[in-house]
């Protein structure tokens, strides 16, 4: 499929971008998955782009749709050697990360759903995948980012999705800042990462969960799973107040939402906001 | 102590002839043992480095009650993490191991998900897998057997 985006403006992104992280950035028009990529040339602090993946990877073995379509496809190899109990939360600080940039760049009504995907009016725009192993400090953050639906057949992704292109209609943005952005919120929040504080970070949490207060419904080891959604603790694992009053934290819960809980985001949001 | 230090020892040892070796590096030694299955700290605990979140009896992604109680013979390989055992890479992709697998030190085991975290697990003993223990995409709990290795 021919390139009928914007190629990114790379001199420009060396020179905002590059002096935020400690390592570099390495560009390439083509790679199987940044994520691979950067497991096995780069170093901590150096960061990942390209244009086109075609072995972009998601959770589970899923394929990450990644064409050739001006969408953002981006990792960071961060390295954590003090403070190792923080790994846990590392997802949702880059899903905030890119709520901020996405701020920046004059996005309304979007946020984070527990615990890292990045949705605008109930549908996903962005996803995170972040790899490592039992032996490193080393955490590959793989980021996936539409900027544009173009080129990706919904039926090949069983979700409602968006783009950043349908969201911001009318509103002029460039992917170059957006992605200049991204980068440097993150180097923001990783370099205090390893001395952050707890409570601080959820009170920071707290403003772009999408499910706070949510009464949510969830498959869970074969069961149905019904009570509302509270917070997180300091493991990152959400907090569900089941009808019994007992609360529970959970590691893993595949939450759909329903459109009742979207609305009502959206107006929390709106208020937030003004 | 760096335990990738300790891994390069281990697998430094196994190369040799030494029973034990043991190395002191300001406040921090190590000692390894032939005949002991883990290598023993006596550096504070602090210094131990931490891995994943302590084991909380609360955490839903772990199997509900404990694990299987008919203890698995022989040496074990245990889950260093509470998440989702993953044996492949892929639905589509071969198990990292199957029975009968020769695996050495730092070979991938498996994937342990949690908090859309993959964490590959990679072995901190060489032999042959002799058991799988758990299916593809069960819950696990920290300090589960997860293989049996000989």
């Amino acid at each position: 499929m021919p390139t009928t985006h914007k190629p990114y403006n790379i001199e420009q992104i060396l020179h905002e971008a590059g002096s935020k992280i400690p390592g570099k950035i390495h560009y390439l028009e083509e790679v199987a998955s940044t994520n691979t990529w950067l497991k096995e040339n780069g170093q901590c602090g150096d960061v990942c782009l390209s244009e086109k993946q075609f072995n972009g990877r998601g959770r589970r073995g899923n394929n990450w749709v990644s064409p050739d379509n001006g969408n953002i496809y981006l990792s960071f190899c961060f390295c954590l050697t003090e403070n190792t109990q923080h790994r846990s939360l590392l997802g949702l600080v880059t899903g905030i990360a890119i709520a901020e940039a996405l701020k920046d760049i004059g996005l309304k009504d979007h946020g984070v759903k527990w615990p890292n995907d990045i949705y605008w009016q109930g549908k996903k725009m962005g996803g995170i995948l972040i790899e490592t192993s039992n032996y490193s400090d080393q955490f590959i953050i793989g980021i996936g980012l539409n900027i544009s639906l173009t080129g990706i057949e919904a039926d090949n992704i069983n979700q409602g999705i968006t783009s950043v292109n349908d969201a911001m209609v009318g509103d002029e943005f460039s992917r170059d800042e957006l992605l200049i952005r991204i980068i440097h919120r993150l180097s923001i929040h990783l370099d205090g990462f390893a001395s952050m504080d707890f409570q601080s970070f959820k009170h920071l949490w707290r403003e772009w969960d999408i499910l706070r207060g949510e009464s949510v419904n969830f498959q869970h080891q074969g069961e149905v799973i019904s009570g509302t959604v509270n917070d997180i603790d300091k493991h990152g694992r959400l907090s569900i107040l089941h009808t019994s009053g007992e609360t529970q934290f959970y590691s893993s819960a595949d939450i759909r939402l329903d459109k009742k809980s979207i609305q009502k985001f959206i107006k929390a949001n709106n208020q937030r906001l003004n | 102590m760096d335990v990738r230090k300790i891994k390069k020892l281990i697998e430094l040892i196994e190369s040799s002839d030494i029973a034990e070796l043991e190395i002191v590096e300001g406040e921090e030694s190590v000692r390894i043992s032939r005949n002991s299955t883990t290598p023993v700290y006596a550096a504070p605990p602090a210094a131990a480095p931490q891995y994943s979140a302590p084991p909380v009896a609360t955490d839903m992604s772990a199997s509900p009650g404990l694990p299987d109680t008919s203890a698995p013979q022989g040496e074990t390989i245990d889950a260093p993490m509470v998440g989702t055992f993953y044996s492949a890479a892929s639905p589509t992709s071969p198990p990292f191991v199957s029975v009968g697998s020769k695996v050495a030190i730092g070979d991938t085991l498996c994937i342990i998900e949690a908090m859309k975290m993959l964490n590959q697990i990679e072995s901190d003993k060489a032999g042959t897998i002799k058991e799988i223990l758990l299916e593809n995409e069960t819950p696990v709990e920290f300090g589960q057997p997860l293989y049996v290795i000989e």
